[in-house]
């Protein structure tokens, strides 16, 4: 394009002006272009910074986040599995309130059925009991006992989960409940090999570690967890450990009271009555 | 000072200083408000609305049911076992964003007989107990001690 101009601008003196006014032209958008670059990458660099700077300053004006206190509470549940029917309606709540996926293997909480024949246990739980669970018809004769036990996440109070994680998204709330960033979680399961009642999974839609969150965002809104409004039987109880004479440590007061897996010293703050030594 | 010990302190201190700011940097704004994570997660975890509305929310508009309901042996039993979550229909009510249970798969998911249930729990063998009889045409939905 040049050379044809400087070609031109050798013809006439009009041409010469054009030649002149093209290559300015074509220089000054160089220029420009490469000012605009300058300019992106320093703005680029600086962002987070500034950003950093703003919140800061955010931070120092009014006090976000909305004046909750996080750490008034420590939340817990009781599960008595003598009233527990297997009908799997919290498993129900559970994903449509949490949007957890359909498929059948993905759970923040299930049902399982323990049976026993003679000295063997027989655990099933079809779909984690989001269908309720078809009879016992096989070697029905000789089943010596049955039960239905509901898994959850059990809010360590030492938890392997937080433990592990690389990136500090999962975490322990003040309030007790466990809880994933899902803004910092980088998908590396670590967390999901670490829980020892695996609670975990890897949520295919949003591609970071999934888990019961004690319905954090329910609680907060003095509601019960979806799990426990829904239950119809009473089985679950949702409270407060702090809350000295609250229905929860009532409960525990008046019930034996077993955890999962005691000797991993998780410390849960899922309190399970009337369970079995099969259990774990 | 020999220039070999300089030498060395600036490079550990360049070390040092890159590593500082890298982690200024990179961490996120409100990272140890709390404890070893983000602080801002926590509002963010509460920030989304419930799709089960309140146990009492329903009785706000359906009464007849509600005092139906609350006189059986179903009274601590949420509506939205049955009907599902509420929050869409209750935003603007409507027949098509609430569920209508299918009467005999609901009561059944429940009362069918399994061995595992507790043993004092109300349950039934089907066949024996209706002989395939909807269990509408003798109970009552919303009160199912009362026969019809
Ligand atoms: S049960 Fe698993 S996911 Fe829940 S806190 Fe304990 S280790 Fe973490
Ligand atoms: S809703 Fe209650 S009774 Fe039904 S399976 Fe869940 S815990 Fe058990």
């Amino acid at each position: 394009m040049n050379d044809r101009l400087y070609k031109l601008s050798r013809t006439s003196p009009e041409s010469t002006d054009l030649a002149q006014t093209a290559q300015e032209m074509a220089s000054t958008t160089r220029r420009d272009f490469l000012k605009t670059l300058g300019t992106a990458c320093v703005a680029i660099a600086i962002a987070p910074v500034a950003e950093k700077l703003s919140v800061a300053e955010a931070a120092k004006t009014e006090n976000t986040p909305a004046e909750r206190d996080w750490s008034k509470h420590k939340w817990g549940m009781a599960i008595d599995v003598e009233k527990c029917i297997g009908c799997g309606h919290c498993v129900v709540a559970c994903k449509e309130e949490n949007g957890v996926p359909k498929e059948p293997f993905y759970f923040r909480t299930w049902i399982e059925r323990y049976q026993q024949f003679g000295d063997e246990t027989v655990v099933d739980s079809p779909n984690g009991g989001y269908d309720g669970f078809p009879p016992e018809t096989e070697r029905a004769e000789r089943l010596d006992k049955a039960f239905f036990v509901p898994k959850l996440c059990n809010a360590c109070e030492h938890s392997p989960c937080v433990q592990v994680c690389p990136v500090g998204a999962t975490f322990e709330t003040p309030d007790g409940a466990v809880l994933v960033d899902p803004d910092y979680c980088i998908g590396c399961r670590y967390c999901i090999q670490a829980c020892p009642y695996g609670t975990r999974f890897l949520n295919p839609i949003t591609g970071v570690a999934d888990k019961c969150t004690l319905c954090y965002h329910r609680i907060h809104n003095g509601q019960q967890p979806a799990c426990v409004e829904n239950c119809p039987t009473g089985a679950r109880l949702f409270g407060d450990l702090k809350d000295q004479d609250g229905p929860l440590n009532q409960f525990l007061r008046e019930h034996k009271i077993h955890v999962l897996k005691p000797h991993l010293n998780t410390y849960p703050k899922v309190f399970y009555s009337g369970i079995d030594k099969e259990v774990r | 000072m020999p220039p070999q010990v300089s030498r060395l302190i600036y490079i550990f201190a360049t070390i040092v200083l890159a590593f500082v700011a890298t982690r200024w940097w990179l961490q996120p704004d409100s990272f140890g408000q709390y404890g070893h994570y983000r602080g801002k997660a926590l509002p963010a975890a509460v920030a989304h609305d419930p799709s089960y509305v309140p146990k009492t929310s329903c009785a706000d508009c359906h009464e007849d049911e509600a005092a139906e309901h609350a006189a059986g042996p179903h009274r601590k039993v949420s509506c939205q076992i049955c009907h599902g979550p509420g929050a869409t229909h209750i935003e603007d009510p409507q027949t098509t964003n609430i569920r209508k249970p299918d009467v005999a798969a609901a009561c059944l998911r429940c009362h069918e007989q399994r061995a595992a249930r507790p043993a004092r729990f109300p349950q039934i063998v089907e066949a024996d107990h209706a002989g395939g009889k909807a269990c509408n045409s003798c109970h009552t939905v919303h009160n199912p001690s009362e026969t019809e």
